[in-house]
């Protein structure tokens, strides 16, 4: 077990090797001026030189990455071309409130796939099957932000039960926190679940073939015990190492998300990145999304295991 | 086929397992049905050891799994009865079933190495059955799954009742689900090809242990097999399948020494023996016929050598010497 995750936090390090190549590359391919954003549309040549040369724009690429990387690695993100506030600890304030809506919308989205996936996977092809194989191609192909603002309207403006938006650090009110994480969590991981069912619905179908579940049933076992002792624990092993996939994705909505409901987290500090090119705030906040879905990986692929003893008698 | 035939010799007491004019059929979208097993009839006495054995597709796994309600989507008993303790199976509510599975007649699975819940550990499924039938308290179950692993010669059955299965070699792994199936002490095992996937060494302990558990218990067994050798060691009398039909039964004796139909002694040349010349080693021409084959007349008229034309009629099963049936004209 120790020696996965060793092994596993040492796979990170050419991962984001790569991943910061691949970001910075993005970054500084995509059309408009950062100097033009920083300045206004008034600013002149001169000021634009100025700023570019001040920033180091006007150099190569590659000597802008490895002077940049150099100085990430020693947790020096710069400063944001807006208004020349350090970058480093904007984010890392920022990181806990991202963890917590990415987080607890992909709880939202296992709550919902798990018991879905194993009844439309128990009752193959049944009527069952359809509504819930219905409901998940309906849950997955629906825009988050769509619903976001579904549930902003019904749950904060007719029924007035939970805020529009804005965000309370969890240590300052803990019951205000989670009434604002509500229905973003609601809206990211109903969405998320669309594959999730899937997946779970596949996983246990899958079981439902093998050899042991016709064992189980020449004992005489009811089908309440087919499913608690021989089917979820089989099921779950596959289902957690693709949905680590999905969280990925999840993490991308997330963006969107916190700019509906006003959370200040990472996905919102991207968004005003790329908005105004500030390649600092842009590399730092992609860079730790990064991360958080390098670690929630580690994390999905630490529980596959722990359900699944072959692997952990076959590391020792 | 006529009922007299079955209870011919079942000499006073009514046998524990009497199947009579079984048929199983596939159902298709469309078409017509396709028949996997055709007026089937089998009996198995108290303490008896019944071999049923045929090529793989032969319908023998079916025959068996429909005994337990066992048979697989789409594939239905639409014909037949399967008297068991005076009661018929193919009638059983689903409910009733459950209270025969694991505990009247228990199965001891084919492919032992994927027969076992890789997440759950060996003893808690060996004890399962007695967990769900007879509801003991679990030290008294853990118990009882220590004893039973050490009757199936595990050793140090109290702490690899604890493994997985994966710490299990493969006919360990076999033993133990023999140990499930014993676990209940039910009066009929069901045994699928138990030793196929094993090699030969694990094969003849699995053999020597059935036949001592049937001396010591008294349990009966139908050894599905397609292996004539095993049965041949192991079983008191035999059925022969072909392409969904019973074609020859008959105390082993008989049908070793005395083989009527031309498939079982085609069987037998293709076993390989021992002795013997092994460069003659004769196999079956052609193959076993798709269950959506129609063949009029004798069903194994196409690869057999002595086939002639009143074969294109149906044979019955009938006599051919005391305790003997052959479905062959020329018997």
């Amino acid at each position: 077990m120790l020696r996965l995750v060793l092994g596993r936090l040492a796979s990170f390090v050419p991962t984001l090797f790569v991943a910061s190549m691949v970001l910075f590359l993005a970054v500084n391919v995509v059309p408009g001026s950062a100097a033009r954003s920083a300045l206004g549309i008034h600013a002149t040549p001169q000021a634009l030189k100025r700023f570019e040369h001040q920033h180091g724009l006007d150099r190569p690429l590659a000597v802008q990455y490895v002077e940049w990387a150099g100085r990430a690695l020693r947790g020096d993100f710069g400063t944001s071309f807006q208004n020349a506030v350090a970058v480093g600890p904007d984010v890392r304030k920022r990181i806990p409130v991202t963890l917590q809506l990415a987080g607890m919308a992909f709880l939202v989205a296992v709550a919902i796939a798990i018991p879905l996936g194993l009844v439309a996977g128990f009752r193959h092809q049944s009527g069952t099957d359809g509504v819930v194989t219905t409901l998940a191609t309906l849950f997955g192909s629906t825009p988050n932000f769509w619903l976001a603002t579904l549930l902003i309207y019904l749950f904060s403006l007719r029924l007035g039960w939970l805020p529009t938006g804005g965000y309370t650090p969890f240590s300052e009110d803990p019951v205000a926190n989670l009434r604002g994480m509500l229905l973003p969590c609601i809206a990211l991981g109903v969405v998320s679940s669309g594959l999730l069912i899937r997946i779970m619905r596949t996983a246990v179908i899958e079981v439902m073939f093998s050899n042991f579940i016709e064992t189980a049933r020449s004992k005489g076992v009811s089908n309440f015990r087919l499913l608690t002792a021989h089917v979820v624990r089989n099921a779950l092993i596959p289902f957690f190492t693709v949905s680590a996939v999905e969280f990925g994705f999840l993490v991308g909505s997330v963006v969107i998300i916190e700019d509906v409901f006003r959370i200040p987290g990472i996905g919102s500090l991207v968004l005003v990145g790329i908005i105004n090119r500030d390649y600092p705030v842009l590399l730092a906040a992609a860079m730790s999304v990064t991360v958080i879905v390098l670690i929630v990986n580690l994390l999905v692929d630490l529980a596959a295991q722990v359900i699944d003893p072959r692997q952990v008698h076959t590391g020792s | 086929m006529a009922e007299g035939a079955t209870a011919r010799d079942g000499g006073g007491a009514a046998p524990l397992l009497e199947v009579v004019g079984l048929r199983i059929e596939l159902e298709r979208r469309a078409e017509a049905p396709v028949p996997i097993a055709r007026d089937v009839s089998l009996r198995v006495e108290e303490g008896e050891i019944v071999g049923l054995i045929g090529e793989s597709g032969s319908g023998k796994t079916m025959t068996a799994k429909s005994l337990l309600g066992l048979l697989p989507e789409r594939i239905r008993v639409v014909a037949g009865r399967a008297m068991f303790r005076s009661r018929d199976l193919f009638a059983l509510t689903p409910p009733q079933m459950r209270e025969v599975r694991g505990a009247e007649i228990a199965l001891i699975p084919q492919d032992a190495l994927h027969a076992l819940n890789p997440v759950q550990v060996v003893g808690r499924q060996v004890g399962e059955p007695v967990e769900v039938h007879a509801r003991r308290p679990g030290p008294e179950i853990r118990e009882l799954v220590v004893r039973l692993l050490e009757r199936v010669h595990i050793p140090n059955p109290r702490a690899r009742s604890a493994d997985y299965p994966h710490q299990f070699s493969g006919g360990m792994q076999q033993r133990a689900l023999t140990a499930m199936a014993l676990s209940m002490e039910p009066p009929l095992i069901l045994a699928d090809e138990p030793t196929t996937a094993l090699d030969v060494t694990i094969q003849a302990e699995i053999i020597a242990l059935i036949r001592d558990l049937r001396a010591q218990t008294g349990t009966s067994f139908l050894f599905i097999s397609h292996d004539l050798g095993l049965v041949s060691s192991l079983c008191d009398r035999i059925y022969v399948m072909y392409a969904g039909e019973i074609v020859e039964s008959g105390v082993r004796e008989e049908i070793f020494d005395r083989p009527r139909h031309p498939y079982t002694r085609a069987l037998m040349g293709a076993a390989p023996r021992l002795l013997g010349n092994p460069e003659r080693l004769s196999t079956i021409p052609g193959r076993i016929p798709q269950p959506s084959e129609e063949i009029a007349g004798c069903r194994f008229r196409v690869r057999c050598p002595l086939a002639e034309a009143r074969c294109a009629e149906p044979p019955p099963l009938r006599e051919a010497a005391r305790g003997h049936d052959a479905r062959c004209w020329l018997a």
